[in-house]
């Protein structure tokens, strides 16, 4: 019956190619867009990775934790309020700024960070794995003086001792970091707090970093911050993780949502082809019921027959999709970066199944009910 | 056993029940066909022959009446209860061949088999001797659409005796080729149903019809000679 069916499907082959490239669209942006948000997630794990047990407190917002976090200001003292609570090892305030180089793309994270740290507390800041890869740290006072992160580094060529522009200010690069694997940190600038402040004209602060007494009790210390300091959210590397993990769903969900509305429409291509198909072989579908094909032997027929243009379509689909990630991870400058999981792979050619299998209920339904008397008229 | 295998009461089929188009195509017939018999259905285009055999054959429901095939009352049957009868006892060979396109020779023949659950090597070997016996032995790799008329109704024929049917049935077997191949193809299921099967066979062909140990004569839907 496979052979027979494979043969069926290569009858009308400029039909069957339409159809199975119908397929392989849908699965191919299935397969490009669910790799990049599973990229997405990969890389923000790490990062989140190399700041466990610290608290990061900013301003109370209803909008959401991203758009808090760009919008955050702290005053003074809603500082000093925080960092007086009991539980606190060390802490630091944080300004940042969003810097944009020459020949940004747009397209994925920004490509410069601004930090401004107390240098004092830049190990805090920078967790404690810090390491680097040339020069020294900040000391206080260096206020002519910047840290680098290694992305930023490689994409302006820099090295100790040379000058970079910040809001068109010059500094001198003192340090170097190696990879943090934090895409914030490896694209950062970090300059002392101060300078900082004077620099993006605020005397706010965009959030505090955190480091509790006892690491085992990140989750009551925040809770404490937020419960004793007004207007000020308190969060943890957890439900850092938490909030980015559902913002990247909700990303994979929009996306392989289109993407599966493309795929859905390979499907109706899959029934009509089908259907076409039955209906230029009612004569031969009716002499097969004649010599003792039942109604399921029919069906099975048909289905086989939907399934394998299906999945040579999901196949093709997936190469392409693959093929398609590594193209927007090329383009974007290695930004966005697509991984295709055995699972993305798997869930991918099962939605291909799926959609032969329904794609082709109909049209096989229609065929078993073909009787074999009307089917055997001459035509 | 049986020595009735097909016999009908007050058997009709009507076309468009009930509407003003309606057709009767056949009405009140009751024939007896005994086990072995070499019967010719005759009559002139209309007259009901095509219909009486889709319903003996098991191919179409009755409107009215009853059909008894071997015995059993089928009209209570499920499609797939008459697909069985069908597969296992009953051979046809139509006017317009009606082999599938796509497979060989050899496949035609064995696909009643593999429907009814052979092995696909036995199948094989008993396709190759039916082809043979039909004299095909040389032709077992073709496809109908390169194969001669007269050639396809011998596959046709191989076909319908994959299953060692108690009945053939053949809807004017030769009405689609030419005197001599018509000549041939009968004579090869004239020597098959020596064998020991009931065909049944819907001629115009008078000479043919002569052959025949029962002829059962329609017009206009009714049996006018030879039922009983």
């Amino acid at each position: 019956m496979l052979e027979m069916a494979l043969r069926n499907v290569f009858r009308q082959k400029t039909r069957t190619a339409l159809t199975v490239v119908g397929i392989m669209i849908g699965i191919a942006a299935i397969v490009a867009l669910g790799s990049i948000s599973e990229g997405l997630r990969v890389q923000i794990a790490k990062s989140l990775e190399q700041s466990s047990g610290l608290i990061t407190v900013i301003e109370k917002s209803d909008s959401g934790l991203f758009m808090s976090l760009s919008s955050s200001e702290l005053s003074q003292e809603t500082v000093d309020e925080v960092m007086a609570v009991s539980g606190i090892k060390d802490a630091t305030p944080v300004v940042y700024k969003v810097g944009y180089l020459e020949g940004d793309s747009g397209f994925g994270e920004p490509s410069l960070f601004e930090i401004g740290v107390d240098p004092e507390k830049i190990d805090l800041y920078t967790t404690e794995g810090a390491r680097l890869a040339e020069g020294e740290t900040l000391d206080d006072g260096d206020t002519e003086y910047v840290m680098a992160g290694s992305k930023i580094t490689e994409k302006l060529d820099l090295k100790v001792g040379d000058t970079v522009a910040v809001e068109e200010k010059e500094f001198i690069v003192k340090g170097i970091y190696e990879e943090f694997g934090n895409s914030g940190l490896d694209s950062g600038i970090i300059m002392p707090l101060d300078i900082a402040k004077e620099l993006f004209e605020t005397d706010k602060y965009s959030s505090i970093i955190i480091y509790p007494d006892d690491i085992n009790n990140v989750e009551d210390l925040a809770k404490d911050i937020e419960d004793t300091v007004d207007g000020v959210s308190a969060i943890t590397t957890a439900q850092f993780a938490k909030q980015i993990g559902q913002i990247v769903d909700q990303i994979g969900f929009f996306t392989i949502g289109i993407a599966g509305i493309s795929a859905v429409v390979g499907g109706l291509g899959v029934m009509n082809t089908m259907i076409m198909s039955v209906m230029e072989r009612r004569r031969e579908i009716g002499v097969l019921k004649a010599i003792g094909a039942t109604n399921s032997y029919v069906i099975r027929m048909i289905l086989i027959e939907s399934t394998i243009i299906s999945l040579i379509g999901g196949l093709l689909g997936l190469g392409v999709g693959y093929l398609g990630s590594k193209a927007i991870g090329a383009f974007s400058g290695g930004q966005a970066q697509g991984i295709v999981t055995s699972n993305l792979a798997l869930n991918s050619m099962l939605f291909a199944l799926f959609l032969g299998v329904v794609g082709g209920l109909y049209p096989a339904r229609k065929a078993s009910q073909l009787s074999p008397v009307e089917a055997l008229r001459y035509e | 056993m049986n020595d009735i295998i097909i016999e009908t009461k007050d058997l009709c089929k009507y076309y468009n029940q009930g509407k003003s188009n309606e057709v009767k195509a056949i009405e009140k017939i009751n024939i007896k066909i005994n086990r072995g018999d070499f019967a010719a259905l005759i009559g002139p285009s209309g007259s009901g022959k095509s219909t009486l055999l889709h319903m003996i054959g098991l191919l179409d429901r009755t409107t009215c009446g009853k059909i008894f095939f071997d015995g059993k009352d089928i009209s209570e049957f499920t499609d797939d209860e008459l697909t069985k009868i069908r597969r296992e006892k009953v051979g046809f060979v139509f006017q317009q061949f009606n082999l599938i396109p796509l497979l060989t020779a050899i496949e035609n023949v064995e696909l009643p088999m593999l429907l009814d659950g052979m092995e696909k090597e036995q199948a094989r070997g008993r396709a190759e001797k039916l082809l043979n016996r039909v004299g095909l032995g040389d032709r077992l790799y073709n496809r109908p659409p390169d194969m001669s008329g007269g050639e396809q109704q011998r596959v046709a024929i191989a076909r319908a005796l994959a299953n060692n049917p108690e009945v053939v049935m053949a809807d004017e077997p030769t009405g689609n080729l030419d005197t001599k191949t018509g000549k041939e193809v009968l004579e090869v299921l004239k020597n098959a149903q020596k064998k020991d099967f009931t065909l049944i066979i819907i001629t115009h062909d008078p000479k043919i019809a002569i052959f025949a140990k029962k002829r059962i004569e329609l017009k206009d839907g009714r049996v006018i000679n030879g039922g009983e």
